[in-house]
């Protein structure tokens, strides 16, 4: 079913280029995939590759840290929550692009990648795990308060098994956000040897096949990056029997 | 062991359940809790537990360990029979008790994954495992059936600890052999 679904698109694009006819505004299917190849074959593509998954996957870590203990903390005080609260909404809704320029102004190309990703998905990890937290079982805490089950317990086995779902909803989607718009952020920065330097190039120099080799690349990079985290996550999600690791 | 419940005032909002009630409930044997849907069995067992105050009054002579079995069964889904006992307790205790409520080969399934009356044997299990001196159990035998009830009762009545028991069956009291107290 899947290579019947890609063969149709193929198709489409295909059709879509003879129809236009003009190399600098659909690349032919054929030449992206003989580029594709051919940097398949250089060390370049994967210094770049590397440099991009490094800085973006530094704010996505960041992300899922900071998101983590500050949902913790304001589940834990509403002073808190309501100080915050409107600060997640505002980086919510605020677009990406605002962000990028104001980080070009405020530091160094090679930390504006890793800046944009923290900030995109630190409200939704946030966000997500406050959900989690707010949304256990009130009668299981009550039974362990019952039993004066030691804190520590509590949150190894009721608050933490509870939280695992939207710890995943967090990985899996933020690593989504942290991948796009840390490249996104690339293109505006343009840091030394990064994917996002490379689209940028592709557009000013009108190299349309490149730019179409570099989008394949980015969308191959993202699937691979959220079936490694799918993976992961089932991998802990087993391990994770009874709330600790075993 | 005595427990006196002194001037006990308790309301919901507008919801008077209890207004100036006293009561000594003497532990001799077990004692069954009765009276209808609504009339406060559950919650005069909660401030008894300390899961819940009195709006005035106070209750002594409880002691510091309570075991409570919810009305819920109130067990972790993601866990096994045997680790929700575990919860509460430790491995040999969790063993022995669900061996006593007839569920060996039942321990390391997941909750989840057991019938009505399983689970309620589990947080049966789990209430006895934990280490106390008062057991309250607030309808134990829901959704047993009498073969079931009677052995659960036969285990009750072999522990050397005082149970406070909230049913709805007069049966259950003359099995049990208790005294009654009826709440109006």
């Amino acid at each position: 079913m899947g290579a019947i679904c890609a063969l149709f698109w193929l198709g489409v694009w295909t059709v879509l280029y003879f129809a236009v006819d003009r190399e600098v505004l659909i690349a032919s299917p054929l030449k992206v995939f003989m580029r594709l190849f051919e940097m398949l074959g250089e060390k370049q593509l994967y210094i770049k590759v590397a440099n991009s998954l490094l800085a973006i996957l530094k704010g996505y870590l960041s992300a899922l840290a900071v998101g983590t203990v500050l949902a913790v903390m304001t589940s834990k005080s509403e002073l808190l929550y309501s100080i915050f609260k409107p600060f997640m909404n505002v980086v919510r809704s605020t677009p990406v692009a605002s962000f990028i320029i104001l980080a070009l102004v405020w530091m160094n190309k090679r930390s504006v990648p890793v800046f944009t990703s923290f900030l995109m998905v630190m409200p939704i990890v946030w966000s997500n795990i406050s959900t989690g937290i707010n949304s256990t079982d009130k009668e299981l805490l009550e039974m362990s308060k019952a039993y004066k089950v030691p804190k520590r317990k509590i949150i190894s086995k009721v608050y933490v098994p509870s939280v695992m779902p939207e710890v995943y909803n967090s990985v899996t989607t933020g690593l989504g956000f942290a991948w796009k718009s840390g490249v996104a952020a690339e293109v505006l920065s343009t840091p030394l040897n990064s994917i996002g330097t490379e689209l940028y190039n592709s557009k000013v120099y009108l190299e349309t096949t490149d730019l179409f080799a570099w989008t394949a690349v980015i969308i191959i990079m993202s699937a691979v990056l959220e079936k490694a985290a799918v993976y992961l996550l089932g991998k802990l999600f087993n391990r994770y029997k009874g709330g600790e690791i075993k | 062991m005595t427990v006196t419940l002194k001037n006990i005032k308790k309301s919901y909002g507008d919801r008077i359940i209890f207004d100036n009630f006293n009561r000594e409930i003497v532990f001799d044997k077990p004692v069954v809790l009765m009276g209808e849907s609504g009339v406060g069995k559950t919650t005069l067992a909660r401030m008894i537990a300390g899961l819940e105050k009195s709006d005035f009054g106070e209750i002594l002579g409880v002691p510091e360990a309570v075991s409570f079995m919810f009305q819920e069964d109130r067990l972790l889904p993601w866990f096994s029979a045997r680790e929700n006992v575990e919860y509460v307790s430790d491995g040999k205790a969790a063993d022995y008790y669900l061996e006593r409520v007839l569920l060996c080969g039942e321990k390391d399934t997941l909750v989840s994954e057991l019938s009505g009356g399983m689970k309620r044997r589990v947080a049966l299990a789990r209430a006895l495992a934990y280490k106390s001196e008062l057991v309250i159990l607030d309808e134990p035998f829901k959704g047993l059936d009498i073969e079931l009830k009677k052995k659960m009762i036969a285990l009750i009545l072999e522990e050397k600890r005082q149970f406070l028991i909230i049913t709805h069956e007069a049966e259950d009291a003359v099995l049990l052999g208790a005294n009654v107290i009826n709440i109006q």
